[in-house]
Protein backbone atom coordinates (compact mmCIF):
# COMPACT_ATOMS: atom_id res chain seq x y z
CA UNK A 1 0.00 0.00 0.00
CA UNK A 2 1.23 3.44 -0.81
CA UNK A 3 0.66 6.48 1.35
CA UNK A 4 0.92 9.70 -0.61
CA UNK A 5 0.18 13.37 -0.11
CA UNK A 6 1.65 16.83 -0.29
CA UNK A 7 4.50 17.96 1.92
CA UNK A 8 3.18 18.58 5.40
CA UNK A 9 -0.04 16.69 4.80
CA UNK A 10 0.64 14.39 7.75
CA UNK A 11 1.91 11.16 6.17
CA UNK A 12 4.83 10.73 8.56
CA UNK A 13 2.71 11.82 11.50
CA UNK A 14 0.12 9.19 10.59
CA UNK A 15 2.83 6.55 10.38
CA UNK A 16 4.32 7.56 13.73
CA UNK A 17 0.86 7.27 15.25
CA UNK A 18 0.39 3.84 13.69
CA UNK A 19 3.67 2.62 15.12
CA UNK A 20 2.98 4.11 18.55
CA UNK A 21 5.66 6.78 18.40
CA UNK A 22 3.08 9.57 18.72
CA UNK A 23 -0.20 9.67 20.60
CA UNK A 24 -3.30 10.19 18.49
CA UNK A 25 -5.68 13.05 19.25
CA UNK A 26 -8.53 10.64 18.67
CA UNK A 27 -9.13 7.06 17.63
CA UNK A 28 -7.30 3.85 18.37
CA UNK A 29 -4.68 1.77 16.61
CA UNK A 30 -4.90 -2.02 16.66
CA UNK A 31 -2.23 -4.25 15.24
CA UNK A 32 -1.83 -7.99 14.86
CA UNK A 33 1.59 -9.52 14.52
CA UNK A 34 4.99 -7.95 14.48
CA UNK A 35 5.47 -4.46 13.03
CA UNK A 36 8.68 -3.24 11.45
CA UNK A 37 9.11 0.52 11.25
CA UNK A 38 11.60 2.46 9.17
CA UNK A 39 11.54 6.17 10.11
CA UNK A 40 12.14 8.86 7.51
CA UNK A 41 15.41 10.00 9.08
CA UNK A 42 17.78 7.24 10.18
CA UNK A 43 17.42 6.66 13.90
CA UNK A 44 20.49 4.84 15.19
CA UNK A 45 23.14 5.01 17.91
CA UNK A 46 25.96 7.08 16.42
CA UNK A 47 28.93 5.24 17.90
CA UNK A 48 27.72 1.66 17.51
CA UNK A 49 28.51 -0.23 14.35
CA UNK A 50 26.08 -2.00 12.00
CA UNK A 51 26.61 -5.43 13.55
CA UNK A 52 25.92 -4.07 17.00
CA UNK A 53 22.71 -2.48 15.78
CA UNK A 54 21.54 -5.78 14.35
CA UNK A 55 22.34 -7.48 17.67
CA UNK A 56 20.45 -4.84 19.65
CA UNK A 57 17.39 -4.88 17.44
CA UNK A 58 17.49 -8.66 17.10
CA UNK A 59 17.17 -8.91 20.88
CA UNK A 60 14.45 -6.26 20.90
CA UNK A 61 12.47 -8.22 18.33
CA UNK A 62 12.93 -11.37 20.40
CA UNK A 63 14.83 -13.21 17.66
CA UNK A 64 17.08 -16.15 18.35
CA UNK A 65 20.79 -15.70 17.83
CA UNK A 66 20.76 -17.95 14.76
CA UNK A 67 17.74 -16.28 13.18
CA UNK A 68 19.21 -12.85 13.73
CA UNK A 69 22.55 -13.85 12.20
CA UNK A 70 20.88 -15.41 9.17
CA UNK A 71 18.58 -12.46 8.59
CA UNK A 72 21.46 -10.04 9.06
CA UNK A 73 23.57 -11.83 6.48
CA UNK A 74 20.69 -11.89 3.99
CA UNK A 75 20.04 -8.18 4.44
CA UNK A 76 23.70 -7.27 4.09
CA UNK A 77 23.79 -9.08 0.76
CA UNK A 78 20.42 -7.86 -0.46
CA UNK A 79 21.18 -4.21 0.24
CA UNK A 80 24.90 -4.46 -0.51
CA UNK A 81 26.54 -3.02 2.59
CA UNK A 82 28.26 -6.03 4.15
CA UNK A 83 31.65 -4.36 4.06
CA UNK A 84 30.40 -1.74 6.49
CA UNK A 85 29.40 -4.31 9.10
CA UNK A 86 31.96 -3.09 11.61
CA UNK A 87 31.81 0.59 10.72
CA UNK A 88 30.37 3.00 13.24
CA UNK A 89 27.18 4.59 12.02
CA UNK A 90 28.52 8.12 12.42
CA UNK A 91 31.11 7.21 9.81
CA UNK A 92 28.66 5.82 7.26
CA UNK A 93 27.59 7.69 4.14
CA UNK A 94 23.98 8.86 3.93
CA UNK A 95 23.03 6.07 1.55
CA UNK A 96 24.58 3.32 3.67
CA UNK A 97 22.95 4.75 6.77
CA UNK A 98 19.61 4.63 4.96
CA UNK A 99 20.29 0.96 4.15
CA UNK A 100 20.93 0.18 7.80
CA UNK A 101 17.84 2.16 8.78
CA UNK A 102 15.75 0.05 6.41
CA UNK A 103 17.47 -3.23 7.30
CA UNK A 104 16.66 -2.75 11.00
CA UNK A 105 12.97 -2.65 10.09
CA UNK A 106 13.27 -5.70 7.81
CA UNK A 107 15.34 -7.76 10.27
CA UNK A 108 12.60 -9.90 11.87
CA UNK A 109 10.63 -10.30 8.61
CA UNK A 110 7.60 -8.71 10.30
CA UNK A 111 4.02 -9.27 9.25
CA UNK A 112 3.52 -5.53 8.80
CA UNK A 113 6.15 -3.14 7.46
CA UNK A 114 5.75 0.61 7.82
CA UNK A 115 8.35 2.41 5.70
CA UNK A 116 8.61 6.18 5.64
CA UNK A 117 10.37 7.14 2.39
CA UNK A 118 12.87 4.35 2.94
CA UNK A 119 14.85 4.82 -0.24
CA UNK A 120 15.99 8.41 0.30
CA UNK A 121 19.68 8.41 -0.52
CA UNK A 122 19.67 5.06 -2.34
CA UNK A 123 21.46 4.73 -5.64
CA UNK A 124 19.48 3.36 -8.58
CA UNK A 125 20.59 -0.26 -8.12
CA UNK A 126 19.72 -0.26 -4.44
CA UNK A 127 16.41 1.40 -5.24
CA UNK A 128 15.55 -1.44 -7.61
CA UNK A 129 16.72 -4.02 -5.08
CA UNK A 130 14.51 -2.39 -2.49
CA UNK A 131 11.45 -2.97 -4.67
CA UNK A 132 12.51 -6.59 -5.20
CA UNK A 133 12.61 -7.04 -1.44
CA UNK A 134 9.16 -5.47 -1.13
CA UNK A 135 7.79 -7.71 -3.89
CA UNK A 136 9.26 -10.75 -2.16
CA UNK A 137 7.66 -9.81 1.17
CA UNK A 138 4.35 -9.16 -0.53
CA UNK A 139 4.50 -12.55 -2.25
CA UNK A 140 4.97 -14.17 1.16
CA UNK A 141 1.84 -12.54 2.53
CA UNK A 142 3.41 -9.61 4.32
CA UNK A 143 1.79 -6.17 4.36
CA UNK A 144 3.92 -3.20 3.42
CA UNK A 145 2.86 0.43 3.82
CA UNK A 146 5.22 2.84 2.09
CA UNK A 147 5.21 6.62 2.09
CA UNK A 148 6.20 7.72 -1.38
CA UNK A 149 6.50 10.91 -3.36
CA UNK A 150 7.33 9.34 -6.70
CA UNK A 151 4.58 9.18 -9.30
CA UNK A 152 6.52 6.38 -10.98
CA UNK A 153 6.13 4.23 -7.87
CA UNK A 154 2.36 4.34 -8.01
CA UNK A 155 2.08 1.40 -10.37
CA UNK A 156 3.93 -0.75 -7.84
CA UNK A 157 1.20 -0.47 -5.21
CA UNK A 158 -1.93 -2.56 -4.85
CA UNK A 159 -3.66 0.31 -3.11
CA UNK A 160 -2.88 3.99 -2.72
CA UNK A 161 -4.16 6.15 0.10
CA UNK A 162 -3.81 9.89 -0.09
CA UNK A 163 -3.62 12.09 2.99
CA UNK A 164 -5.44 15.32 2.30
CA UNK A 165 -6.83 17.92 4.73
CA UNK A 166 -6.09 15.65 7.65
CA UNK A 167 -8.05 12.73 6.23
CA UNK A 168 -7.21 9.69 4.17
CA UNK A 169 -8.76 9.20 0.73
CA UNK A 170 -8.60 6.08 -1.41
CA UNK A 171 -7.30 6.67 -4.90
CA UNK B 1 19.25 -8.30 28.58
CA UNK B 2 20.19 -5.42 30.89
CA UNK B 3 23.91 -6.38 31.06
CA UNK B 4 23.93 -6.61 27.27
CA UNK B 5 22.39 -3.16 26.95
CA UNK B 6 24.75 -1.81 29.60
CA UNK B 7 27.77 -3.00 27.61
CA UNK B 8 26.41 -1.43 24.45
CA UNK B 9 25.59 1.89 26.13
CA UNK B 10 28.99 2.05 27.78
CA UNK B 11 30.60 1.31 24.42
CA UNK B 12 28.50 4.04 22.81
CA UNK B 13 29.69 6.48 25.47
CA UNK B 14 33.29 5.36 25.65
CA UNK B 15 33.92 5.43 21.91
CA UNK B 16 33.84 9.18 22.09
CA UNK B 17 37.37 9.64 23.39
CA UNK B 18 36.64 13.15 24.61
CA UNK B 19 33.96 11.78 26.95
CA UNK B 20 36.42 9.59 28.83
CA UNK B 21 39.05 12.29 28.83
CA UNK B 22 36.68 14.83 30.38
CA UNK B 23 35.41 12.26 32.84
CA UNK B 24 38.89 12.05 34.31
CA UNK B 25 40.51 15.39 33.56
CA UNK B 26 37.71 17.68 34.75
CA UNK B 27 37.37 16.26 38.28
CA UNK B 28 41.12 16.14 38.73
CA UNK B 29 41.59 19.71 37.50
CA UNK B 30 38.64 20.98 39.46
CA UNK B 31 39.85 19.44 42.71
CA UNK B 32 43.44 20.52 42.25
CA UNK B 33 42.91 23.98 40.82
CA UNK B 34 39.53 25.29 41.91
CA UNK B 35 39.31 24.04 45.47
CA UNK B 36 41.31 26.84 47.16
CA UNK B 37 39.44 29.59 45.33
CA UNK B 38 36.06 28.05 46.13
CA UNK B 39 37.06 27.66 49.73
CA UNK B 40 37.78 31.38 49.98
CA UNK B 41 34.52 32.21 48.22
CA UNK B 42 32.58 30.04 50.64
CA UNK B 43 34.08 31.84 53.59
CA UNK B 44 33.00 35.16 52.12
CA UNK B 45 29.46 33.87 51.51
CA UNK B 46 29.22 32.65 55.09
CA UNK B 47 28.47 29.02 54.27
CA UNK B 48 28.52 26.08 56.64
CA UNK B 49 31.59 24.75 54.97
CA UNK B 50 34.75 26.68 54.42
CA UNK B 51 38.39 25.97 54.43
CA UNK B 52 39.24 22.29 54.22
CA UNK B 53 35.61 21.17 54.05
CA UNK B 54 34.99 23.05 50.84
CA UNK B 55 38.16 21.68 49.38
CA UNK B 56 36.85 18.23 50.21
CA UNK B 57 33.47 18.82 48.68
CA UNK B 58 34.99 19.89 45.37
CA UNK B 59 35.49 16.22 44.55
CA UNK B 60 31.75 15.74 44.95
CA UNK B 61 30.93 18.80 42.89
CA UNK B 62 33.16 17.74 40.06
CA UNK B 63 31.93 14.14 40.08
CA UNK B 64 28.34 15.33 40.28
CA UNK B 65 28.70 17.67 37.33
CA UNK B 66 30.38 15.11 35.11
CA UNK B 67 27.99 12.33 36.08
CA UNK B 68 24.94 14.48 35.60
CA UNK B 69 25.98 15.91 32.27
CA UNK B 70 26.92 12.43 31.04
CA UNK B 71 23.51 11.15 32.04
CA UNK B 72 21.83 14.13 30.45
CA UNK B 73 23.46 13.50 27.10
CA UNK B 74 22.76 9.80 27.37
CA UNK B 75 19.04 10.37 27.84
CA UNK B 76 18.58 13.30 25.48
CA UNK B 77 20.96 12.14 22.77
CA UNK B 78 19.63 8.60 22.54
CA UNK B 79 15.99 9.53 23.03
CA UNK B 80 14.82 8.65 19.52
CA UNK B 81 17.02 5.59 19.17
CA UNK B 82 15.83 4.31 22.53
CA UNK B 83 12.23 4.95 21.52
CA UNK B 84 12.78 3.00 18.32
CA UNK B 85 14.27 0.14 20.27
CA UNK B 86 11.28 0.05 22.59
CA UNK B 87 8.94 0.21 19.60
CA UNK B 88 10.77 -2.81 18.22
CA UNK B 89 9.94 -4.71 21.41
CA UNK B 90 12.69 -3.96 23.90
CA UNK B 91 11.16 -3.91 27.40
CA UNK B 92 11.23 -0.27 28.52
CA UNK B 93 12.08 -1.26 32.08
CA UNK B 94 15.25 -3.04 31.01
CA UNK B 95 16.27 -0.18 28.79
CA UNK B 96 15.70 2.26 31.64
CA UNK B 97 17.67 0.11 34.06
CA UNK B 98 20.56 -0.13 31.60
CA UNK B 99 20.61 3.63 31.09
CA UNK B 100 20.65 4.25 34.83
CA UNK B 101 23.33 1.63 35.41
CA UNK B 102 25.42 3.27 32.73
CA UNK B 103 25.03 6.53 34.63
CA UNK B 104 26.05 4.81 37.86
CA UNK B 105 29.19 3.38 36.24
CA UNK B 106 30.12 6.80 34.88
CA UNK B 107 29.41 8.35 38.27
CA UNK B 108 31.80 5.81 39.80
CA UNK B 109 34.52 6.74 37.34
CA UNK B 110 34.10 10.48 37.85
CA UNK B 111 34.00 10.03 41.63
CA UNK B 112 37.13 7.90 41.56
CA UNK B 113 38.99 10.51 39.52
CA UNK B 114 37.97 13.31 41.86
CA UNK B 115 38.82 11.29 44.96
CA UNK B 116 42.22 10.28 43.67
CA UNK B 117 43.01 13.94 43.08
CA UNK B 118 41.66 14.85 46.49
CA UNK B 119 43.71 12.25 48.31
CA UNK B 120 46.74 13.10 46.20
CA UNK B 121 46.45 16.62 47.63
CA UNK B 122 46.91 15.11 51.04
CA UNK B 123 43.29 15.29 52.19
CA UNK B 124 43.30 11.71 53.35
CA UNK B 125 41.10 11.87 56.43
CA UNK B 126 37.84 9.98 56.65
CA UNK B 127 38.57 8.33 53.35
CA UNK B 128 35.56 6.03 53.19
CA UNK B 129 33.16 8.64 54.44
CA UNK B 130 34.32 11.14 51.87
CA UNK B 131 34.30 8.49 49.15
CA UNK B 132 30.73 7.43 49.90
CA UNK B 133 29.59 11.04 50.12
CA UNK B 134 31.19 11.89 46.81
CA UNK B 135 29.60 8.89 45.11
CA UNK B 136 26.17 9.68 46.54
CA UNK B 137 26.55 13.26 45.37
CA UNK B 138 27.32 11.98 41.88
CA UNK B 139 24.35 9.61 41.99
CA UNK B 140 21.97 12.43 42.88
CA UNK B 141 23.16 14.25 39.79
CA UNK B 142 22.74 11.14 37.67
CA UNK B 143 19.06 11.38 38.58
CA UNK B 144 19.01 15.09 37.82
CA UNK B 145 20.72 14.54 34.49
CA UNK B 146 18.14 11.93 33.56
CA UNK B 147 15.27 14.22 34.54
CA UNK B 148 16.64 17.21 32.61
CA UNK B 149 17.34 14.94 29.65
CA UNK B 150 13.78 13.70 29.72
CA UNK B 151 12.25 17.16 29.85
CA UNK B 152 14.66 19.14 27.69
CA UNK B 153 15.62 17.48 24.42
CA UNK B 154 17.54 20.47 23.06
CA UNK B 155 21.20 19.97 23.94
CA UNK B 156 21.99 23.66 24.42
CA UNK B 157 18.97 24.37 26.59
CA UNK B 158 19.48 21.20 28.58
CA UNK B 159 23.15 21.89 29.20
CA UNK B 160 22.41 25.46 30.29
CA UNK B 161 19.64 24.31 32.63
CA UNK B 162 21.78 21.58 34.09
CA UNK B 163 24.70 23.95 34.61
CA UNK B 164 22.36 26.49 36.19
CA UNK B 165 21.21 23.91 38.73
CA UNK B 166 24.78 22.92 39.44
CA UNK B 167 25.97 26.51 39.83
CA UNK B 168 23.12 27.23 42.22
CA UNK B 169 24.12 24.17 44.18
CA UNK B 170 27.79 25.08 44.28
CA UNK B 171 27.53 28.77 45.07
CA UNK B 172 24.30 28.95 47.02
CA UNK B 173 24.15 25.49 48.56
CA UNK B 174 24.68 25.00 52.28
CA UNK B 175 28.43 24.46 52.21
CA UNK B 176 28.96 27.75 50.42
CA UNK B 177 26.18 29.99 51.66
CA UNK B 178 24.25 30.50 54.84
CA UNK B 179 20.87 28.78 54.55
CA UNK B 180 18.16 27.49 56.84
CA UNK B 181 17.82 23.74 57.14
CA UNK B 182 14.45 23.84 55.37
CA UNK B 183 15.71 25.75 52.35
CA UNK B 184 18.87 23.69 52.17
CA UNK B 185 16.80 20.55 51.66
CA UNK B 186 15.87 21.74 48.19
CA UNK B 187 19.41 21.75 46.95
CA UNK B 188 20.36 18.81 44.79
CA UNK B 189 22.80 17.32 47.21
CA UNK B 190 22.18 15.20 50.20
CA UNK B 191 19.79 16.73 52.69
CA UNK B 192 22.28 17.08 55.51
CA UNK B 193 23.07 20.80 55.62
CA UNK B 194 26.72 20.05 55.15
CA UNK B 195 26.68 16.66 53.52
CA UNK B 196 28.60 13.62 54.69
CA UNK B 197 31.70 14.62 52.78
CA UNK B 198 32.24 17.44 55.22
CA UNK B 199 32.49 15.04 58.11
CA UNK B 200 35.97 15.67 59.15
CA UNK B 201 37.89 17.13 61.94
CA UNK B 202 37.58 20.85 62.18
CA UNK B 203 33.93 20.92 61.14
CA UNK B 204 32.16 21.14 64.48
CA UNK B 205 28.86 22.36 63.11
CA UNK B 206 28.45 19.47 60.75
CA UNK B 207 29.86 16.87 63.03
CA UNK B 208 27.74 17.76 65.99
CA UNK B 209 24.15 18.84 65.89
CA UNK B 210 23.38 19.34 62.24
CA UNK B 211 25.15 16.57 60.47
CA UNK B 212 23.94 13.02 60.03
CA UNK B 213 25.07 10.37 62.42
CA UNK B 214 27.21 7.64 61.08
CA UNK B 215 25.05 5.17 59.22
CA UNK B 216 22.33 7.62 58.36
CA UNK B 217 23.59 8.48 54.90
CA UNK B 218 20.99 6.37 53.21
CA UNK B 219 18.23 8.11 55.09
CA UNK B 220 19.69 11.51 54.41
CA UNK B 221 20.12 10.61 50.78
CA UNK B 222 16.51 9.67 50.45
CA UNK B 223 15.30 12.65 52.45
CA UNK B 224 16.74 15.00 49.90
CA UNK B 225 13.70 16.71 48.41
CA UNK B 226 15.38 17.18 45.10
CA UNK B 227 16.21 13.52 44.85
CA UNK B 228 12.67 12.51 45.70
CA UNK B 229 11.40 14.85 43.03
CA UNK B 230 13.80 13.47 40.48
CA UNK B 231 12.89 9.85 41.05
CA UNK B 232 9.31 10.04 39.82
CA UNK B 233 10.44 12.13 36.90
CA UNK B 234 12.93 9.48 35.94
CA UNK B 235 10.40 6.74 36.44
CA UNK B 236 7.55 8.27 34.53
CA UNK B 237 8.77 11.06 32.35
CA UNK B 238 12.16 9.88 31.19
CA UNK B 239 11.10 6.37 30.31
CA UNK B 240 7.86 7.77 29.04
CA UNK B 241 9.68 9.82 26.49
CA UNK B 242 11.80 6.83 25.63
CA UNK B 243 8.89 4.44 25.73
CA UNK B 244 6.74 6.46 23.44
CA UNK B 245 3.50 4.58 23.23
CA UNK B 246 2.15 3.97 26.68
CA UNK B 247 3.68 6.56 28.86
CA UNK B 248 2.06 8.97 31.19
CA UNK B 249 3.00 11.87 28.96
CA UNK B 250 1.57 10.20 25.90
CA UNK B 251 -1.57 9.45 27.79
CA UNK B 252 -1.85 13.10 28.65
CA UNK B 253 -1.57 14.09 25.01
CA UNK B 254 2.08 14.98 24.68
CA UNK B 255 3.46 17.07 23.09
CA UNK B 256 2.51 20.41 24.42
CA UNK B 257 0.46 19.20 27.35
CA UNK B 258 2.47 21.04 29.94
CA UNK B 259 -0.32 21.22 32.49
CA UNK B 260 -1.05 17.53 32.22
CA UNK B 261 2.63 16.78 32.35
CA UNK B 262 3.02 18.68 35.60
CA UNK B 263 -0.05 17.03 37.06
CA UNK B 264 1.41 13.65 36.13
CA UNK B 265 4.67 14.42 37.85
CA UNK B 266 2.92 15.80 40.90
CA UNK B 267 0.71 12.80 41.30
CA UNK B 268 3.63 10.47 40.58
CA UNK B 269 5.55 12.04 43.39
CA UNK B 270 2.65 11.73 45.81
CA UNK B 271 2.08 8.12 44.84
CA UNK B 272 5.62 6.94 44.97
CA UNK B 273 7.43 8.98 47.56
CA UNK B 274 7.11 6.40 50.39
CA UNK B 275 9.16 3.87 48.45
CA UNK B 276 12.85 4.52 48.21
CA UNK B 277 13.65 1.99 45.54
CA UNK B 278 10.58 2.01 43.32
CA UNK B 279 12.21 3.77 40.47
CA UNK B 280 14.61 0.94 39.97
CA UNK B 281 12.08 -1.82 40.41
CA UNK B 282 8.66 -0.52 39.48
CA UNK B 283 7.45 -0.66 35.94
CA UNK B 284 5.35 2.34 35.02
CA UNK B 285 3.10 0.00 33.11
CA UNK B 286 2.44 -2.42 35.92
CA UNK B 287 2.80 -0.24 38.97
CA UNK B 288 0.40 2.28 40.35
CA UNK B 289 -0.20 4.87 37.75
CA UNK B 290 -0.97 8.48 38.39
CA UNK B 291 -4.28 9.59 37.02
CA UNK B 292 -3.73 11.96 34.17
Amino acid sequence: MGLVGENGSGKSTLMRILVGDLAADAGTVSSVGQVGYCPQQPVVYPRLNCDEHFELFGRAYGMTFTAERESRRTLYVALGFERYARTRTDQLSGGTLAKLNLALALLPDPEVLLLDEPYSGFDWDTYLRFWEIVADRRARGRSVLIISHFVTDEERFDRIVEVRDGRTHQR
Amino acid sequence: MTPFLLRRFLADYGRNGANLLFLVVVPVTFVLAAAPALSNAARLLGGAGGGPAIETVTAGWAAAFLSGIAMYFQVSGARRADARLVTAGMPARQLRAARLLTGVVLAGLASAAGLVALFARGDGENVWRVAVGTLLFALVYVGLGAAVGAFVPNAVNGSVLFMFIWILDVFFGPPSAELSRRSSAFFPRISCPCGPWTFRQGMPDCASSRGPRSGSWGRSFWRSSSWRAVAPAVTHVGPGVMDGSRSCLRGCGWAGATGSELRCCGSSWLLFQPSSSFWLTQSPHTGRRPSC
